[in-house]
């Protein structure tokens, strides 16, 4: 090969290494303060959107925004934030006041007013949690605003402690930037856009100007990893400091090893809880209650979690949310046993046959079983349905396919396996039992469970809303419309040294005070 | 180079230069309805994903505005008229258009593509050639094992493995994502160059093999011209036609297929932004990632067709002489002359 191609193929091949290189990002960069200045963790969420409202996956909107009230998710109380006293105006849990923290900056130097506030529960993007409530606001003065609901909501200041549904945003940054104007919160850590690749890398900067607590360090990055090994093996490298869910094959291999350590998030509350429901539509099960009573007894709750994979998952005890609120109801509550008993569900399986008026034939059960906790829970069903002479099929898909399977105009199903986040505040019921709302798989479209969550909504009086929630829920159990199966975990893993990181069972791990020592 | 640029210049040129970028409407329209209607066959769509808590009224509502109440005939051709204006749409997940989400993760796929290809040729043509001739040789087997191997390993499996050597126990490269420059490039590039590498040996070693026979070789040692002239100079130049066929569509492959690599590495590239568009339903972008990388491999492949031209006299004949006539057959002779 003559030189005259060699020398610019080499030149090219040099040139490529030189513009794909650049300075080498590490987060060994370190400061005077005997910590490092960059954290990196893995996460194996994707956030999309610059709207805090508007990401299924939310673990950036801590950072960047605040909240109105803080919920202390261990002393189980609100705490000011933006706000620093709230209070009902009315009986009926329709109107609120709230006076707001003074002095508090937007990262683009915008000072915070009652202005944003109406701005980030009635914009256009708005989570619908926060905006389908909201009906109009009064503005007082610039840090006093009257808030007015269309309905009852008693639980709306829990809902004003998430910054998924109000993280707080700067009213003219948005209206001057509709798709950048989001990204401006007044949280501890600003975006850094540059850095920052949707969907891949966040990178951000210690917010100097914050108004709480600042950040030890101070730059932090998110990078999704969606594998769980790949992950794992970024965190032993030292490329990441914190990696969220490994896999359960891998926590002894973490444990064993000097250089990490394990975090289960037990004790601070549940993620999610994983459930069987059934189709109340047009389902086999939909009009016999045998049937559904039949399934629930046949499952073996323990046979579940053993193959979940979740190595901290709790069994489920009845209750349709998380352990730590006021309202659950006792198992003593319950006037159906559903417990695990293969020969009673072998006998009511003869009754729904009766009601049936013959055999019941083939059931379906679908998931999303691109996910392997998803297919082995799918698995377990289908033997436990085997076991008491029920026969089913796994319609497999993802979950783009379970919306379509479980669409209310024309659902085709019989059994779903599905899982639903769980918070303490009472009516995050509303999303599994209320229509068409989205974690309502079993399509419960039933008027005694509406209206109970309606009249419970609207009452400030916490004991009279608690026997409401524990007669909703004693409903629920006794007609087998959901089988609560397991109470599942979050986990992670970090590098000895790393401070700071909030491995919340019950929500993404918080990554605001990150830090790692040198 | 002035070859080439004499041969761009060229009207021939031009023309041909012309026809294939008119070509390039048939693939895109072919493409883009392909993946319209295989999106549209899958259960579920995008909009029920985005309008998780919808009524039937709001998501009917929903469906409207977006044609989903239409025919998918209908939404493709909504899609091609923006198209048509330089609009490749609005990404349904990201809410960012289609073309931003595509050249912000185009450069890392072009350095991953680029990288891999080097890697490719810097180990297959010294094989390739080698094991031509050496023929019959252990080291003709040995090459053929490798490039055996090479293709036969899936690269789901090296990338890990290499993740595991290099990265988790000698603590060389990172092993994953795009953080760290050039140390960030090295495994991905591995992983796919090792396929491609492969692929390129084989062709190597056969368009060798069948040059190293001709008589002008022979001819070449007879007049003492030292082997490894003869091999680089008369040899090789003679066999690049189907080298740098094979290095076109490999490269073709590896921006479009580096798929697999960018999701182990966690690479930032095309090809994970189009899996992940996959998954979410998200049929603008995938729709609209797929025609720009159908247009760069189109791209390519002219470039490619330009190269013959640069090493081929007889090509470059062709396009300098203008003598050749629609409709009128020639003849090439070995030696570039056209008759």
């Amino acid at each position: 090969m003559k030189k005259r191609f060699l020398v610019p193929l080499l030149m090219l091949f040099v040139a490529s290494l030189v513009f794909a290189g650049g300075a080498k990002e590490s987060s060994d960069a370190s400061g005077d303060s005997g910590y490092r200045d960059h954290f990196v963790a893995a996460i194996n969420t994707m956030p999309v959107t610059l709207h805090p409202g508007d990401n299924d996956a939310p673990i950036v909107n801590d950072l960047v925004y605040d909240e109105l009230i803080r919920y202390n998710k261990v002393t189980k109380e609100f705490e000011p934030s933006l706000a620093v006293k709230w209070e009902w105006i009315d009986d009926t849990a329709t109107a609120f006041r709230m006076e707001l923290r003074q002095g508090v900056k937007f990262h683009n130097g915008n000072p915070f007013t009652a202005e944003d506030v109406e701005y980030t529960l009635s914009n256009k993007g708005a989570n619908s949690n926060v905006k389908s409530a909201f009906d109009h606001a009064v503005i007082i003065d610039d840090y006093t605003i009257e808030v007015y609901l269309k309905n009852g909501d008693a639980d709306y200041f829990s809902k004003l402690s998430n910054t998924l549904y109000a993280g707080v945003l700067n009213k003219a940054s948005v209206l001057a930037d509709p798709d950048n104007g989001t990204a401006i919160g007044t949280g501890p850590w600003k975006y850094d856009m540059k850095g920052t690749l949707m969907g891949d890398t966040y990178k951000f900067v210690r917010n100097e100007e914050y108004w709480g607590k600042k950040p030890i360090t101070k730059q932090l990055t998110l990078r999704y990893i969606s594998s769980a090994s790949s992950r794992l093996i970024a965190l032993q490298n030292d490329e990441v400091q914190a990696i969220m869910e490994p896999n359960a094959a891998d926590v002894d291999k973490i444990k064993n090893d000097p250089r990490l350590e394990y975090h289960s998030g037990t004790g601070v509350g549940p993620a999610k809880l994983y459930y069987v429901g059934f189709n109340m539509i047009n389902g086999k099960g939909a009009k016999n209650i045998y049937l559904r009573q039949a399934i629930a007894r046949a499952l073996n709750l323990a046979d579940i979690i053993a193959t979940s994979g979740d190595l901290n998952a709790v069994e489920a005890d009845g209750s349709f949310w998380g352990a730590n609120t006021a309202f659950r109801a006792p198992t003593s509550a319950f006037k159906v046993d559903l417990s695990y008993n293969l020969e009673e569900a072998r006998a009511l399986v003869k009754k729904a046959e009766a009601l049936n008026g013959g055999p019941i034939g083939k059931l379906t059960i679908t998931g999303n079983t691109t996910k392997a906790i998803n297919m082995s829970m799918c698995l377990v069903v289908q033997q436990a349905c085997k076991a008491i002479g029920l026969d089913v099929d796994i319609e497999e898909t993802d979950s783009a396919g379970i919306k379509a399977k479980t669409d209310w105009n024309n659902p085709n199903f019989d059994i779903i396996q599905y899982n639903v986040p769980l918070e303490d505040w009472a009516s995050a019921v509303n999303r599994m039992f209320l229509p068409f709302s989205g974690n309502n798989r079993a399509l419960l479209n039933d008027d005694y469970v509406t209206n109970l969550i309606t009249k419970a909504a609207a009452i400030t009086n916490d004991a009279e809303r608690a026997r409401m929630y524990q007669d909703l829920q004693v409903y629920i159990h006794d007609n087998a419309i959901y089988v609560p199966a397991y109470y599942g975990s979050r986990d992670g893993a970090q590098r000895k040294g790393v401070e700071g990181v909030v491995w919340s069972n019950d929500g993404y791990p918080e990554f605001a005070y990150a830090t790692v020592r040198k | 180079m002035q070859f080439a640029s004499s041969i761009i210049r060229n009207d021939n040129m031009h023309k041909y230069i012309l026809r294939r970028v008119l070509l390039l409407i048939p693939i895109i329209l072919g493409v883009s309805l392909l993946v319209f209607v295989m999106t549209d066959s899958a259960e579920g769509n995008v909009l029920q994903l985005i309008g998780d808590d919808y009524t039937p009224q709001q998501m009917a509502e929903l469906m409207h505005e977006y044609g989903y109440d239409r025919s998918v005939l209908y939404r493709y051709g909504n899609y091609m008229k923006g198209l048509v204006r330089g609009n490749l749409g609005k990404s349904f997940i990201y809410k960012r258009p289609v073309l931003e989400l595509y050249l912000q993760r185009l450069p890392a796929t072009l350095k991953l593509a680029g990288a891999s290809i080097l890697v490719a040729i810097v180990l297959s043509i010294p094989l390739g050639i080698k094991a031509a001739r050496s023929h019959g040789t252990l080291i003709d087997n040995g090459s053929m094992v490798l490039a055996l191997l090479g293709l036969s390993m899936p690269n789901y499996w090296l990338g890990l493995m290499l993740a595991v050597l290099f990265s988790q126990k000698l603590h060389w490269f990172p092993s994953g994502g795009n953080l760290a420059g050039w140390k960030s490039l090295v495994l991905p590039a591995i992983t796919l160059g090792t396929g491609l590498m492969a692929t390129m040996t084989r062709t190597t070693r056969s368009s060798m093999l069948d040059v190293i026979r001709q008589d002008y070789l022979r001819t070449a040692r007879a007049k003492g011209v030292p082997e490894k002239v003869v091999i680089r100079k008369h040899g090789l130049r003679n066999a690049l036609i189907p080298i740098i066929t094979i290095i076109g569509t490999e490269l073709g492959k590896a921006l479009g297929g580096a798929v697999v690599t960018e999701n182990v590495f966690s690479y930032p590239g095309v090809g994970r932004l189009i899996i992940e568009a996959v998954n979410q339903r998200d049929t603008i972008t995938v729709t609209g990632c797929l025609i720009m990388t159908a247009v760069l491999v189109a791209v390519i492949q002219l470039f490619v067709d330009i190269l013959y031209a640069v090493v081929d006299p007889r090509l470059r004949a062709q396009y300098t002489t203008g003598r050749r006539k629609r409709g009128k057959k020639q003849q090439i002779t070995t030696q570039g002359a056209v008759v």
